[in-house]
């Protein structure tokens, strides 16, 4: 090694991290070279000098003011963790409380969105089991597209209609609406004008009692559709279910508007209110074997109409 | 023959912590556990800082801070190391912090003769003229280990800290190469031309060595 590069190396001779062939040559040389003697003997005073630095002793106070930062942080790490878990006496009853709430509003939504899926899925499940859970809510809302389904579809309209149709006042018809009533009409003339036999006009009144605003809606109302509900009911004797059927009818204070008598069987039309037909269809079923043909909205100052053909079995 | 081969060269034992049950009981929330620790070391802590700031009120500062970063750090500390080296670089890294905040400060203020001179091995302080007359002030201003501390205030804070972490603190090549996060060699380096800087100051303070 050359004299600088010893020179360089003798801070780390001092501290004896040198190898030991390195050591040799440094010691050698140091023999011969006095100037590198002399900055080995100042570097172990300079460093002798740093060592006996006197230690400084840290304020009185030191430990307690750390000790007094580290609790407080100590204590907010704690305080996060008690929020989120603590005291489970209670936080476990409010949680309890949210998750029964959560259910319960979850059923709820459940319940009101499940008829609304069933219409759009199989709109005509069951005449009992629709009458049991009527939406009045969404006939409304339905009214006017169940009008206009009537007279296209009226095998596939949900019950909800027949019982919103009287209390609702229909929207102003729209230029679609107006149209689709004209061809009602037209198509209700025809039906009329057909020959058969034997036609009985029962009871004509309650079309003609109303006071005439009310009438005149009625007759609109009449005039843009089929009848109401359909029920048909297959008997032995025709005449007698005849009877027990306007019996039943009466019972339920309803009243008999029309009956038509053809070959086969009778038509009979009746109207009562809504909650009392889910009453008659029971006793349609006493009656005879019942099949429902087709529900429609009709009805007159909250009652509903409901068509009931006695069919010879 | 070197003088001081014997002693300094042998590293620090670092066989196994003694502090690994005190720091486990910390990770658990024994906070009197870490006061135990705070006790152990917060002398050793406070001169690392002292000497790295050349401030008293500076360092307690710097202590203080480093002892609620370790504890926030707990977690985190791996075992790799002793604590206790774990617990000087976190004391280091917090005075060199301070350090840039005095200087800043410095910056701020205006220019003072005191100021250190730069040098090509560092900041040199420059000596300067008793603010006091009296004969107390100068006798004190000859006084080794003031002047000794003033070199060592003098050096830029790499400097300084190999310095201080190696010929006050006894830790090896290694370990401060660990702790600063350099190699061997700088650290080997760096030394050299600190001891070479806080020779040419006291040479300068003393006339001779």
């Amino acid at each position: 090694m050359k004299h600088d590069d010893i020179r360089h190396i003798l801070s780390e001779y001092l501290d004896n991290a040198v190898t030991g062939k390195e050591k040799a040559e440094i010691e050698e040389h140091l023999t011969s070279c006095s100037e590198c003697s002399d900055a080995l003997a100042e570097l172990q005073k300079t460093i002798q000098f740093v060592k006996e630095i006197e230690e400084a002793d840290p304020p009185a106070w030191m430990t307690q003011k750390i000790m007094a930062r580290v609790r407080e942080e100590a204590e907010q790490k704690k305080s996060i963790f008690r929020r989120l878990f603590y005291p489970l006496h209670v936080k476990l009853p409010i949680e309890a409380v949210a998750v029964a709430f959560l259910t319960v509003t979850a059923f709820y939504i459940y319940q009101t969105i499940q008829p609304q899926m069933k219409m759009a899925e199989a709109p005509m499940e069951g005449f009992a089991k629709k009458q049991e859970t009527p939406s009045p809510v969404i006939a409304k809302n339905e009214q006017r597209d169940s009008s206009l389904r009537s007279e296209q579809a009226p095998q596939s309209l949900p019950l909800a209609d027949k019982f919103a149709a009287p209390a609702a006042v229909p929207a102003p018809p729209d230029e679609r609406f107006m149209k689709e009533q004209g061809d009602v009409a037209t198509a209700r003339k025809r039906e009329e004008a057909k020959p058969f036999a034997g036609l009985m006009v029962r009871d004509e009144a309650p079309r003609e009692a109303p006071a005439p605003a009310a009438r005149a809606k009625a007759f609109a109302f009449t005039e843009k559709k089929e009848a109401g509900i359909h029920v048909t009911v297959k008997v032995k004797d025709v005449e007698t279910a005849n009877k027990e059927i306007e019996k039943a009818v009466a019972q339920l204070k309803g009243k008999v508007i029309k009956a038509e008598l053809l070959e086969r069987k009778k038509i009979i039309t009746v109207e009562l209110s809504p909650d009392k037909a889910n009453v008659l269809f029971e006793k349609l079923k006493l009656i005879g074997e019942v099949e429902e043909k087709a529900l429609t909205s009709r009805g007159y100052a909250g009652n509903v109409e409901v068509r009931i053909t006695i069919l010879k079995n | 023959m070197p003088l001081l081969s014997n002693r300094v060269a042998e590293p620090v034992q670092k066989t196994a912590d003694d502090d690994a049950a005190l720091v486990a009981s910390c990770t658990k929330g024994d906070t009197d556990a870490f006061e135990t620790l705070v006790q152990k070391y917060q002398k050793r802590m406070f001169n690392i800082a002292f000497r790295m700031t050349g401030s008293y009120e500076d360092a307690g500062e710097v202590v203080q801070d480093a002892f609620v970063s370790a504890y926030r750090g707990l977690k985190n500390f791996q075992g790799r190391s002793k604590f206790s080296t774990w617990l000087t670089a976190i004391t280091v890294n917090h005075s060199k912090n301070r350090l840039q905040q005095m200087k800043a400060r410095q910056a701020r203020e205006p220019l003072s003769l005191d100021d250190p001179v730069r040098t090509e091995d560092g900041s040199i302080a420059v000596d300067p003229p008793s603010k006091g007359p009296s004969v107390l002030d100068r006798l004190e201003a000859r006084d080794e280990r003031k002047k000794v501390q003033e070199c060592i205030s003098a050096l830029e804070p790499e400097f300084r800290e190999v310095i201080i972490l190696r010929d006050m603190q006894d830790f090896s090549y290694e370990e401060i190469g660990s702790l600063l996060k350099v190699r061997e060699g700088t650290v080997k380096s760096r030394l050299f031309r600190a001891r070479e800087a806080v020779k040419d100051c006291l040479k300068r303070a003393f006339g001779t060595l």
